[in-house]
């Protein structure tokens, strides 16, 4: 029986071979018709209005703005988040209901000691979240007591220092607290992400050579410190 | 027509394969400008093109599915290139919005914002002193501006932007950040990082950070970038994987074995593999490999064995038909190389053999795209790619078991963190020394890069056809079109 030259399986292979490389060709045609097409944009530049910029109407005109964008709802603080230094048993950050005052916390954080000075102090005022409290020691017993470490300066008498924004220093799902680098020792400073003992010992270094840093931003300044560190910790540090 | 009685093979194995190369190679086109039909009519072409030119057999009902795969092939590339390029550049208009942060990263000198606001998607850069914490609430005001284009670059910054959905660049002239409670995914990511990074030992946090989180330590970073392990702390198919394993070991459990039925495993098997990616960030890799394994995952629940390289086509399919754009992620295009050889050396082969070839060949196949965009490659991850995959494949899973305590608050966790802090050290030790045997990079160069991209066509189609002429023929007409064509 004779039998068709394609119905060969060689053959037939080749005329597949052939057919693909046809389709390679023609795919090339296409990219090469299309080639004074290209540009390092997209083609269709005036397809429509973005999509982000479909701002309602009402809210287009400029003096509304402000007074029809929703504002986002306050975050409902459920505890406060407060910090105790000084002469108290346990100086640390404690949460402790809404509208507590000072003994509260003094309670919170271990009793008063028996070195501190509680006229300078005052226990019934009123609390809000995120403040720092400072109980002094008693004159003469202050210097062998010594504040924590990462107390602020000692001062002369008690404080409640206000949090430094509207805006709750943490929040609940929070845990712990950003590294204050103008204070912390060699160990907490090795807590941030991306700094070793070799870098800790530098920012001590130049804490020591050329005082607190004013910015964030002038860690750059520290020997083994970048932009990229920097931005890996700046979320996890404070100057205050 | 005779149709011969073929083996299993090509069409038959991996089907998605050649859509896949159809897909992508039209969404290249379309990113370079290339009016959608035209790059739509290309993909169906290189598609049908790669199916005969490598088919020396030829199943039953080859030219149906051929015909229908190339078909598929111009469907998805026409309307994800329409799609691609009805975005418009936008120029000073005005911008007033607010919403959640989703996604913060560094950026240069700043800090990247990716803000869910409720008309569209912003990408704003502020500070490293003003930057917000993913799950933040933002609020701005300012005008649209077009993404850069650096010209002399491959990186195309709109096309990086565009994959992660967002709409346009925001130059704001009044920012507004509120710190937010718990409350979605994203703010749950930022109290899971303040967890990890105030709870554990510098090494391990950042080795939990990378893994949960798909967060790079830049410490760890740098070495691991030295030692050719960088895709050690992106969150890849080696970590969805690990994630996949531990769920369905978990779902095994003889107290789940007997309430639910082998099939039905596979529901909470996959919601945990899912929660896994989106805690990680979502990355292109992980949700390629999120994909694959979800593939893998259906095959198991139907009874139906499935096709490595198959599973790795649908995903990368799957990503490509929802943003073509993913095309032009460096990460994401590694990520599917490397799957796609792993996936074919194990269609080829098992054993310790394969295991040995297998990481210098992903090595060498993902160097023209690793030397193109980071610079020179180390050679030292030859070797180190050996044994850094099963060793990670412990030290993850115990590190993050040891991690579990600090993590929960419970006293001493610290030093029982540490135990695998002195195991990561000892890592860092031997990827040094034999970084200092074999301290030689390779930087890019067009022949060797040739040699690679050939080989990895070459591998690949051996990964579904027997080594023959035609299989050969076959990649080598496919090397030639993608060199001619992008």
């Amino acid at each position: 029986m004779k039998r068709n030259f394609f119905s060969e399986p060689k053959y037939q292979g080749l005329l597949f071979f052939a057919a693909g490389i046809a389709c390679f060709l023609i795919a090339g045609t296409l990219v090469f018709l299309f080639s004074g097409k290209f540009v390092d944009r997209p083609s269709g530049a005036k397809a429509g209005p973005a999509l982000s910029l479909s701002v309602p109407k009402e809210n287009r005109d400029e003096k509304n703005v402000e007074k029809t964008l929703p504002d986002p709802p306050a975050p409902r603080v459920e505890e406060w988040v407060l910090y105790i230094t000084g002469a108290v048993a346990s100086p640390g950050v404690y949460r402790l209901p809404p509208d507590s005052r000072v003994h509260h916390l003094v309670d919170a954080a271990g009793g008063l000691l028996p070195n501190a000075d509680p006229v300078q102090v005052n226990l019934a005022a009123p609390l809000s979240d995120g403040v720092h409290v400072h109980v002094p020691a008693a004159a003469g017993v202050q210097e062998q007591q010594g504040p924590p470490s990462q107390a602020p300066p000692p001062p002369r008498q008690g404080f409640i220092r206000p949090p430094e924004t509207s805006f709750p220093a943490r929040s609940p799902g929070d845990t712990g607290s950003p590294v204050n680098v103008n204070r912390a020792s060699l160990e907490e400073l090795q807590r941030l992400p991306g700094i070793g003992p070799a870098t800790a010992r530098a920012i001590l270094e130049y804490r020591s050579v050329s005082g607190s840093f004013s910015t964030i931003t002038d860690l750059v300044k520290v020997k083994g410190i970048g932009p990229k560190k920097l931005e890996a910790i700046r979320d996890h540090i404070t100057l205050r | 027509m005779t149709v011969l009685p073929a083996p299993s093979e090509g069409l038959a194995r991996a089907p998605l394969l050649f859509l896949l190369a159809g897909l992508f190679s039209a969404a290249a086109l379309c990113g370079k400008g290339m009016p959608p039909a035209a790059a739509a009519a290309v993909a169906s072409l290189v598609c049908a093109g790669l199916l005969l030119v490598s088919s020396l057999y030829r199943p039953a009902r080859f030219f149906p599915f051929m015909a229908a795969l190339s078909l598929l092939a111009f469907c998805i590339s026409l309307a994800a290139g329409l799609r691609m390029n009805s975005f418009s550049p936008v120029d000073g208009s005005p911008v007033s919005d607010g919403g959640e942060v989703v996604l913060e990263r560094p950026w240069g000198y700043r800090r990247a914002l990716v803000v869910e606001g409720r008309s569209g998607r912003y990408l704003i850069r502020v500070r490293p002193y003003r930057a917000a914490r993913e799950g933040d609430l933002v609020s701005f005001s300012g005008r649209a501006v077009p993404f850069p284009n650096f010209s002399g670059s491959s990186f195309n910054e709109r096309l990086y932007w565009r994959a992660r959905g967002v709409d346009t660049e925001v130059e704001t002239s009044d920012i507004f950040i509120r710190r937010m409670p718990v409350r979605t995914m994203a703010s749950f990511r930022t109290a899971v990082r303040r967890r990890i990074l105030l709870s554990l030992p510098p090494r391990v946090r950042g080795y939990m950070l990378a893994a949960v989180l798909g967060v790079r330590d830049p410490e760890l970073a740098d070495g691991h970038r030295v030692w050719g392990t960088a895709h050690l702390l992106a969150v890849s198919g080696f970590h969805v994987g690990l994630a996949a394993l531990a769920a369905w070991k978990l779902v095994s459990l003889a107290c789940f074995r007997r309430i639910l039925p082998s099939g039905w495993r596979v529901l909470p098997a996959s919601v945990l593999l899912w929660a896994y990616v989106l805690l990680a960030g979502g990355a292109p890799s992980a949700l390629r490999a999120a994909v694959m394994i979800q593939s893998v995952f259906l095959g198991k629940a139907l009874g139906r064995r499935g096709n490595a390289l198959n599973a790795v086509s649908l995903a990368a399919v799957c990503l490509l038909a929802w943003r073509f754009e993913w095309y032009a992620d460096t990460g994401w295009r590694l990520s599917v190389t490397a799957a796609l050889i792993l996936a074919a050396a194990a269609e080829r082969a098992r054993g310790w053999g394969s295991a040995l070839h297998v990481a210098p060949l992903v090595w060498f196949t993902t160097y023209p795209q690793s030397a193109a965009v980071f610079g020179p490659v180390p050679a030292a991850g030859i070797l180190l790619n050996l044994v850094a995959l099963p060793v990670f494949a412990f030290l993850y899973p115990f590190a993050l078991a040891l991690s579990l305590p600090a993590l929960l608050g419970i006293p001493g966790g610290y030093l029982i963190a540490g135990t695998a802090e002195g195991l990561f050290i000892l890592w860092e030790k031997i990827a040094g020394a034999v970084s200092a045997l074999v301290p030689w990079s390779v930087s890019w160069d067009p022949w060797l890069a040739a040699a690679g991209g050939a080989l990895f066509v070459l591998y690949l189609s051996a990964g579904i056809y027997p080594l023959r002429g035609r299989t050969v023929a076959g990649a080598a007409f496919a090397f030639l079109a993608g060199v001619l064509f992008l």
